[in-house]
C-alpha cells in the first residue's frame, strides 16, 4: 500500500514539474520579435470603398505594417501617414502555435463579452531568419442591419526590424 | 506529520492536472455540427499558368467540429464531385467569445510542399457560419526560382449538413 501511494505521489510531482516546465519554456525562436513591411489589401468584398478606420478596404492598397509579437502580447502598427503610425492590439489575447517553416497566430480586438469583436488571424511562413510571408485574415462580428460580417484580407512581407 | 505532505502532495498534484485535462476541451456551442458550402476563391497568387484555372475553381467544403473542439476537414479532391477525406484529424477549434471560431490545419502536400491554412468562423444572424479562409503553401526547401510559394483566399457561407 505504502508503495502504490509513493508511487502516486512521485507521478503527481512530476506532473506538476512538467506543468512549471511548460509554463517557462522559453519563447518560440522564429516569430518572437520585432517584423516590419508592407501589406497590400487582396480582398475586400462588399465593403464601401474607403477607410475603415485604421484599414484601408480598396484593394490593391498597401499599408506599411509593423508587428510586434512578445511572449504573450502582440501589437500590431499600421501606417497612416509618413510619420504617423496607429497601434493596435496591446493587450489583446494572444495564441500562436509555430509549427515547422509555418506559424499561425490569433488574436481578437475588443472584449468576447461586448461585441463587436474583431477576429485577426495571421497565417505565417518563414522564408529564412529575417523575412516571413504574411496573410492576415481580418473577420467583424456581425452588427445588426449587415447580411454577413465584414472581412478583409491582406498579403504581404515582413523582415526583422528595430522601432 | 508524513500524513500532512502526502496530503499537500495529492493537492498539489491535482492542481497539476486539472489545468493539463482542461486545456484539452474546448466549448464549442453553436458550432458543433457539420457545416458544408462552397468555398469561392477571391484570391489566387503566385500559382504556375498550368494549374491557375483548377486551383481557381471553387470547392465543395465540409468541416466537422466536434463538442471537445475536434474538428475534420472534408473538402473535393480532383475528381469532379468526389469527396476527398483529408486523412490528418487532429485540428482543433479555438474559440473567441460565442461568436467566432478559428481552425488552423497544416496539411503535408506533395513532393514536399506544407499547406498551412486557416479557417477564421463567425457566426451569422441566420445560423449560418460565415468563413474566411487562407492558405499558403510553402516548399521545404526552398529553391528561390519564384515557384516557392502559392497564396489563396476565399469566403463561404456554410449551412448545417446532416450527420452521417
Amino acid at each position: 500500500m505504502n508503495t502504490l501511494a509513493r508511487l502516486f505521489l512521485a507521478g503527481c510531482a512530476l506532473a506538476l514539474s512538467a506543468q512549471i516546465a511548460s509554463a517557462q519554456a522559453p519563447s518560440r525562436p522564429f516569430l518572437t520579435g520585432k517584423w516590419a513591411g508592407v501589406l497590400t489589401v487582396v480582398d475586400a468584398p462588399g465593403l464601401p470603398d474607403e477607410v475603415i478606420p485604421p484599414f484601408p478596404t480598396d484593394p490593391g492598397r498597401q499599408l506599411g505594417f509593423r508587428l510586434d509579437i512578445a511572449q504573450t502580447n502582440l501589437t500590431m502598427q499600421l501606417q497612416a501617414a509618413e510619420n504617423n503610425w496607429i497601434e493596435i492590439g496591446r493587450d489583446a489575447d494572444l495564441r500562436t502555435n509555430e509549427q515547422g517553416r509555418t506559424a499561425v497566430v490569433v488574436t481578437a480586438l475588443g472584449n468576447p463579452a461586448q461585441p463587436p469583436l474583431e477576429t485577426m488571424v495571421l497565417n505565417i511562413v518563414r522564408w529564412d531568419e529575417d523575412t516571413i510571408g504574411v496573410f492576415m485574415s481580418r473577420v467583424t462580428t456581425l452588427q445588426e442591419g449587415q447580411e454577413e460580417p465584414q472581412h478583409l484580407t491582406f498579403l504581404g512581407r515582413l523582415n526583422r526590424a528595430d522601432f | 506529520m508524513i500524513a500532512r505532505f502526502r496530503s499537500l502532495f495529492c493537492l498539489l498534484g491535482i492542481v497539476a492536472i486539472v489545468p493539463i485535462a482542461g486545456a484539452q476541451r474546448v466549448a464549442v456551442g453553436d458550432f458543433e455540427g457539420n457545416w458544408r458550402g462552397t468555398l469561392t476563391m477571391n484570391v489566387v497568387y503566385d500559382v504556375p499558368d498550368a494549374h491557375l484555372e483548377r486551383l481557381s475553381k471553387p470547392v465543395q467544403l465540409e468541416i466537422r467540429i466536434f463538442n471537445r473542439g475536434g474538428a475534420e476537414l472534408y473538402y473535393t479532391g480532383f475528381e469532379e464531385d468526389e469527396w476527398e477525406f483529408q486523412t490528418q484529424r487532429g485540428f482543433r477549434i479555438t474559440m473567441i467569445g460565442t461568436e467566432h471560431g478559428i481552425i488552423e490545419a497544416r496539411i503535408p502536400g506533395l513532393l514536399g510542399w506544407t499547406n498551412s491554412m486557416t479557417f477564421n468562423l463567425t457566426k451569422q444572424g441566420d445560423g449560418t457560419l460565415f468563413l474566411a479562409w487562407t492558405r499558403l503553401t510553402i516548399r521545404s526547401d526552398l529553391l528561390f526560382d519564384g515557384l516557392d510559394e502559392m497564396a489563396f483566399a476565399g469566403t463561404a457561407r456554410l449551412t448545417r449538413a446532416a450527420a452521417e
